[in-house]
């Protein structure tokens, strides 16, 4: 296998378990955007640049921006914090995620026309002109249901914050 | 520099488009940046000017300030021509200033054309406001303001000048 | 021999950024100096030009103060983070033509704008954290500040960006449409700058928003000084820089001059024809000669951006703190998006069967 892709799947996993383990919450998004920037490495080693180049974009370049802009605003101390859940509690969270992650990867294994092909099928497999073609031709529907639902999701956040005002301003 | 230039006003032009826009078409005149352009056009067009302007300022070691004639700097003690102190003790200047900052002592003259000369004169320049009052009150042209201004001290004590200092001034 | 080229390109583009970031450093301060009737540094060498290098020896010196309850991993690591932004981004811009079958560009990416826009999201993380990990009130308020002023611009910026991917298509018979940074430049070589709307007259009022509108965001990502709220010293002492001293505080002055070279490449390439000039260069021409006039041609471009970067420094004054969020949310985004609309009303308007 592929050198790079096993490093940067090692960095993007053992990120992932520092993210969820580190009691800091800013301490977590630096692991969660160490993850990310791994994952977008993986994306490259297995031909798909347009993907990862969008990965880093959206989800380092946007939205850890907004979780970290909350977490600093936030700024909690460490007694500020709260307990940890007791492990009666984290034991059986951990084995149902154990559980649906062997599931998940028994089911994608196990499914030979989910197999990763050795390489890529022609040289501009997964440049920006495929992915384009495929999003905008064959899979324009779930495409522009998917930009629906965000628009949904942007309404109801206006909804919500709409409300809060209304009733600020009935109070006062 | 000048208080009425054309960059000042454009600037109030495209404010004034923004703010008084008739309701409804406030979004028109905010998407109108444009109207900004001109007057940031204008303003770099002020500092490129600027740029080729002649500096203002001196270079300190090597260039010094020359104050005007009639400098109201730190003072001295005149002297007669036979070389004598003119100052007559007569407290004219100490009382004449406003910061009170001249302190003088009087002994009797050793000389017969007056009565007393100062034992003691000293001005504490910290105090002093520079205004040239003592010079004004002077009955027989003993004290003036030089042209000095840069005389450096490290402590205050320093800074209050006896009568053989103000005499060297 | 190709690995003697690649060393030889990435030595010019890194030689661009390192040896144009002091001189930047003393042009502010020349020309600052020069707009205020003042002379400026003229004490260090021939006319003060070796203040910088004064600057930077005095800085090293210096000790690194690490202030009591900062947080020391992300304190040390903040400056560091932020010259990734200016090194990687620099591996894609097209600095010149080809010499011969190599192209004067570190690496020849398909994806080069999309890996400009992402790297340029990371630097942001070497303010937000270096400020955050000061453990100061100030530096924190200016690290929030230099992150929502990213996520407010780079919309536009991306939006703009678009902009000149789509004129790259219009009116193109080859349909060369492309987010490879080389290809961009040897379409305006062919066609006209982009900032002239491109291949077709019609696209002139585009190519002039676009190009205002890159600008501006380019200047906000940065923090240069109309948009400096993160480190707006009449308000935030000195925003997330408060705490750093000596080489910490070094790095990321350095690095605010260091993303500008990238930023005005960046405008260069994407909107004033990269290393092309009409009469002066010739896109079929592989000769070592024509390469070298085409990276003169790059770098003389990018000192007149650079230029103009610290004029309007020293011309506008700073913007209040929700001028800059409404004028990024509620005057930029639209006009970007009312932009390449008209674009591709324009594109396929053009386009002939």
């Amino acid at each position: 296998m592929d050198p790079i892709f096993l490093i940067a799947s090692a960095v993007a996993l053992a990120s992932a378990v520092n993210m969820v383990t580190q009691r800091n919450p800013v301490y977590s998004a630096v692991f969660l955007l160490v993850g990310f920037l791994a994952v977008a490495v993986t994306f490259l080693s297995l031909s798909a640049p347009f993907l990862a180049a969008i990965h880093v974009v959206v989800y380092t370049g946007a939205i850890m921006v907004l979780f970290l802009f909350v977490i600093m605003l936030l700024n909690l101390k460490p007694e500020e914090l709260g307990a940890e859940y007791p492990i009666e509690t984290r034991a059986p969270i951990a084995v149902l995620c154990a559980a649906m992650f062997g599931m998940m990867s028994w089911a994608i294994l196990s499914d030979p026309s989910l197999a990763i092909p050795a390489k890529a099928p022609n040289a501009t497999w997964g440049s920006v002109e495929e992915v384009g073609l495929l999003l905008f031709n064959v899979y324009a529907l779930p495409f522009e249901l998917i930009s629906l639902l965000i628009i949904v999701a942007m309404f109801g956040a206006l909804v919500l914050a709409k409300k809060r005002l209304s009733n600020v301003e009935a109070t006062s | 520099m000048d208080a009425h230039n054309p960059h000042a006003d454009a600037h109030k032009d495209a404010h004034a488009l923004v703010a008084h826009a008739p309701p409804g078409l406030s979004w028109l005149a905010r998407a109108s940046i444009a109207a900004y352009l001109p007057s940031i056009a204008a303003g770099m067009a002020k500092t490129l000017e600027w740029m080729f302007r002649p500096a203002v300022t001196l270079r300190y070691p090597e260039q010094q300030y020359k104050p005007r004639k009639g400098y109201r700097g730190e003072h001295r003690l005149k002297k007669d021509e036979q070389g004598r102190p003119k100052c007559v003790a007569c407290f004219m200047c100490a009382t004449a200033c406003p910061a009170e900052c001249i302190t003088i002592v009087a002994e009797p003259a050793p000389w017969p054309d007056r009565d007393k000369v100062p034992a003691k004169f000293e001005i504490d320049m910290l105090k002093c406001i520079y205004c040239g009052m003592c010079e004004e009150a002077c009955p027989c042209d003993a004290i003036e303001l030089t042209e000095t201004f840069t005389q450096i001290a490290t402590t205050r004590k320093e800074k209050i000048y006896d009568k053989e200092r103000l005499l060297k001034n | 021999m190709t690995w003697l080229w690649f060393f030889a390109k990435i030595g010019v583009a890194l030689g661009i950024i390192f040896s144009l970031g002091p001189v930047c450093i003393m042009g502010d301060r020349k020309i600052s100096a020069w707009i205020q009737g003042r002379v400026g540094p003229n004490r260090v060498g021939p006319w003060g030009t070796f203040q910088p290098i004064a600057d930077i020896l005095k800085l090293m010196m210096k000790e690194v103060i690490v202030p009591d309850g900062v947080d020391k991993v992300l304190f040390l690591g903040g400056p560091l983070i932020v010259f990734i932004a200016p090194v990687f981004g620099y591996c894609v811009i097209p600095f010149g033509n080809q010499i011969g079958e190599e192209k004067l560009q570190v690496v020849n990416l398909d994806i080069g704008l999309l890996f400009i826009m992402s790297v340029l999201s990371v630097g942001v993380y070497g303010i937000t954290l270096g400020g955050w990990a000061s453990n100061n009130k100030f530096s924190l308020m200016g690290s929030l500040r230099a992150s929502a002023q990213l996520i407010s611009y780079e919309l536009t910026f991306g939006l703009t960006m678009l902009l000149v991917v789509m004129m790259s298509a219009s009116a193109d018979p080859l349909k060369s449409a492309s987010v490879d940074l080389s290809k961009i430049v040897l379409h305006q070589a062919e066609y006209g700058w982009n900032i002239f709307g491109g291949a077709t007259w019609w696209g002139l009022p585009s190519g002039l928003i676009g190009f205002v509108l890159l600008f501006t965001c380019a200047m906000a990502e940065n923090n240069r000084l109309p948009f400096d709220m993160a480190e707006c010293e009449a308000e935030l002492v000195g925003g997330y820089h408060t705490e750093y001293s000596g080489m910490g505080f070094a790095m990321y002055m350095f690095s605010e001059y260091c993303s500008m070279i990238l930023s005005a490449s960046l405008i260069v390439t994407l909107f004033l024809g990269g290393w092309s000039f009409p009469y002066l260069t010739d896109p079929a021409d592989h000769s070592f000669l024509a390469g070298v006039i085409s990276i003169g041609v790059f770098f003389t471009k990018i000192c007149i951006i650079l230029f103009l970067y610290i004029q309007l420094r020293w011309t506008l004054p700073r913007f209040r703190y929700d001028q800059v969020m409404s004028l990024g949310w509620k005057t930029f985004l639209p006009l970007a998006l009312v932009n390449i609309g008209y674009m591709a009303v324009i594109g396929v308007f053009l386009e002939k069967p």
